[in-house]
């Protein structure tokens, strides 16, 4: 990869790469510190790395960051389960997306991970089996049992989930 | 033999291996899906090899085939794969079935196709820090412009008397258009090359007795009726010196340079003018990369190569800044004993 195409996968993958670190962690500043570290060591291995390639190494490099990071705060930790008793009892005030957002925080780190790939990126689940390491049978039951779960939470806080 | 359970972990371990053939991984998925509290004990092991389950998972019962067995949770999980897109044929008649006949499972099956998350408008802020400046390239393409230049005109010092022995033309080939013009007024005249192709045209900054520019002042029109035969050759030779020495060049946009003709050679002038011939469209050449890859420090970069290649080589190249009234740089000139030109620098 040339110095110009590592600028373009600056400015074409960097903002869709804080977005699904930053809603998997939901912190800005480690997000930042994540995305950087992810492209430091793009730049370290710059003639290595094809542009072809270059968004599912990106990806696949922030996500192995971030799993690290969540291991090692506790903080993060805490929210790597979803927890039915602590269901806030009414959350109609904002959009479909926002709420989906808030229940998206509720699940487990794996299953959140798997669901904005799928989302956000629009990955198949060999693509997302490669980002993260999981099998491709493993992605599919994320995915499911994560949908499962936004729908449980959108249907217990009272959220319109029908047309 | 192995018993139906058996039979079952062992397809459930080759699944979540990856090693299950497709028609495996259908069964099994068909199997998860009626099956939440296996799926769910696989998910919360996350571990890959899975360990061996404790028989008690396993409860005999054989594939249902009845839609109205699905119970909610098996259903949840059916209309979830159906969403993604994932239900096999004999799975998805099956689901088809139970949200015909049920409309309140209907709804929540077409409910999970609003489950999609959409990106938000978040911008990485940490963008800009890492973008890598280009300056470090820019300056290896000046050097290699000013090598390559100093090298094309080296290879013209060395080689270009060989080059015109081969092409010297006999006289009578050339005839001139206006035989009024003398051979003295065409040694007097202070055309460098009437280059009939050239895109732009060449000011020497500084009149050099001994570099053989002299201030255009009058162009002579001496246009040849023939043209040598051999001068495609000599063009191949200049466009391949050029390829030799810049090989960032793409050959076809300065094929137009290459392809200069001399329309003003008197014949006793052949060989001089041939070589300030080559040496325009060298000039040409160094101008249009110089415009082409502007760059203030690529200028600095340039200059003291330069003078490294005249302290190793004895050379007497010079490349001289022009700046503005508030010190900017605003061009460059380069000279040497064959070569002269000014090029303006547009700051970034």
């Amino acid at each position: 990869m040339t110095i110009k195409e590592y600028n373009t996968a600056v400015k074409v993958f960097g903002d869709p790469l804080y977005r699904f670190i930053y809603r998997s962690i939901k912190e800005r500043e480690r997000a930042n510190d994540i995305v950087q570290d992810s492209f430091e060591k793009l730049w370290m291995q710059v003639t290595e790395v094809d542009f072809l390639t270059v968004k599912s190494w990106l990806f696949s490099t922030a996500y192995n960051r971030m799993i690290d990071v969540i291991r090692k705060d506790s903080r993060l930790v805490m929210v790597e389960y979803y927890d039915d008793s602590s269901l806030m009892e009414s959350d109609t005030s904002g959009d479909l997306n926002e709420v989906l957002h808030k229940a998206l925080e509720r699940l487990p780190a794996p299953q959140r991970a798997v669901i904005l790939l799928r989302d956000y990126e629009g990955y198949s689940y060999q693509e997302i089996s490669s980002i993260t390491g999981l099998s491709e049978a493993q992605v599919k039951v994320y995915i499911y049992r994560g949908r499962v779960s936004l729908r449980n939470y959108l249907t217990k806080t009272g959220q319109s989930i029908y047309r | 033999m192995k018993s139906f359970s058996e039979n079952i972990k062992e397809l459930l371990r080759r699944y979540f291996e990856g090693s299950a053939t497709d028609s495996e991984s259908i069964k099994a998925e068909e199997y998860l899906i009626r099956h939440p509290e296996v799926m769910a004990r696989y998910e919360e092991k996350n571990i890959l090899p899975l360990k061996p389950f404790a028989d008690d998972i396993f409860d005999g019962r054989s594939s249902i085939r009845s839609a109205s067995e699905y119970d909610d949770e098996q259903f949840l999980l059916l209309a979830a794969a159906a969403a993604e897109g994932d239900l096999a044929d004999p799975m998805m008649a099956d689901f088809l079935e139970i949200i015909e006949a049920d409309q309140e499972r209907k709804a929540v099956a077409q409910s999970f196709e609003l489950l999609r998350l959409k990106p938000g408008k978040e911008r990485w802020p940490g963008g800009k820090k890492m973008i890598r400046s280009h300056s470090f390239g820019n300056n290896i393409k000046a050097v290699s412009m000013t090598i390559g230049i100093a090298a094309a005109v080296c290879g013209l010092l060395l080689f270009g008397p060989a080059i015109n022995r081969e092409l010297i033309v006999p006289s009578q080939s050339l005839s001139l258009a206006i035989p009024s013009t003398t051979e003295a007024e065409a040694n007097r005249s202070d055309i460098l090359i009437q280059a009939g192709m050239a895109v732009r045209k060449v000011s020497p900054v500084k009149a050099h007795e001994s570099n053989g520019f002299r201030k255009v002042s009058t162009p002579v029109n001496l246009i040849p009726q023939t043209m040598p035969e051999e001068l495609p050759v000599y063009e191949k030779r200049l466009v391949g010196s050029f390829g030799a020495v810049l090989p960032e060049l793409e050959a076809e946009k300065y094929t137009g340079l290459a392809t200069v003709t001399p329309r003003n050679i008197p014949p006793n002038q052949q060989k001089k003018l041939l070589d300030n011939w080559m040496i325009t469209g060298l000039t040409n050449m160094a101008i249009s990369v110089a415009e082409e890859k502007k760059d203030k420090d690529a200028v600095d970069f340039a200059g003291h190569r330069i003078e490294e290649i005249n302290r190793l080589l004895g050379w007497d190249m010079q490349l001289e800044k022009k700046l503005d009234e508030n010190g900017e740089l605003k061009a460059v000139s380069f000279q040497s004993g064959l070569l002269c030109f000014s090029a303006p620098v547009k700051n970034k």
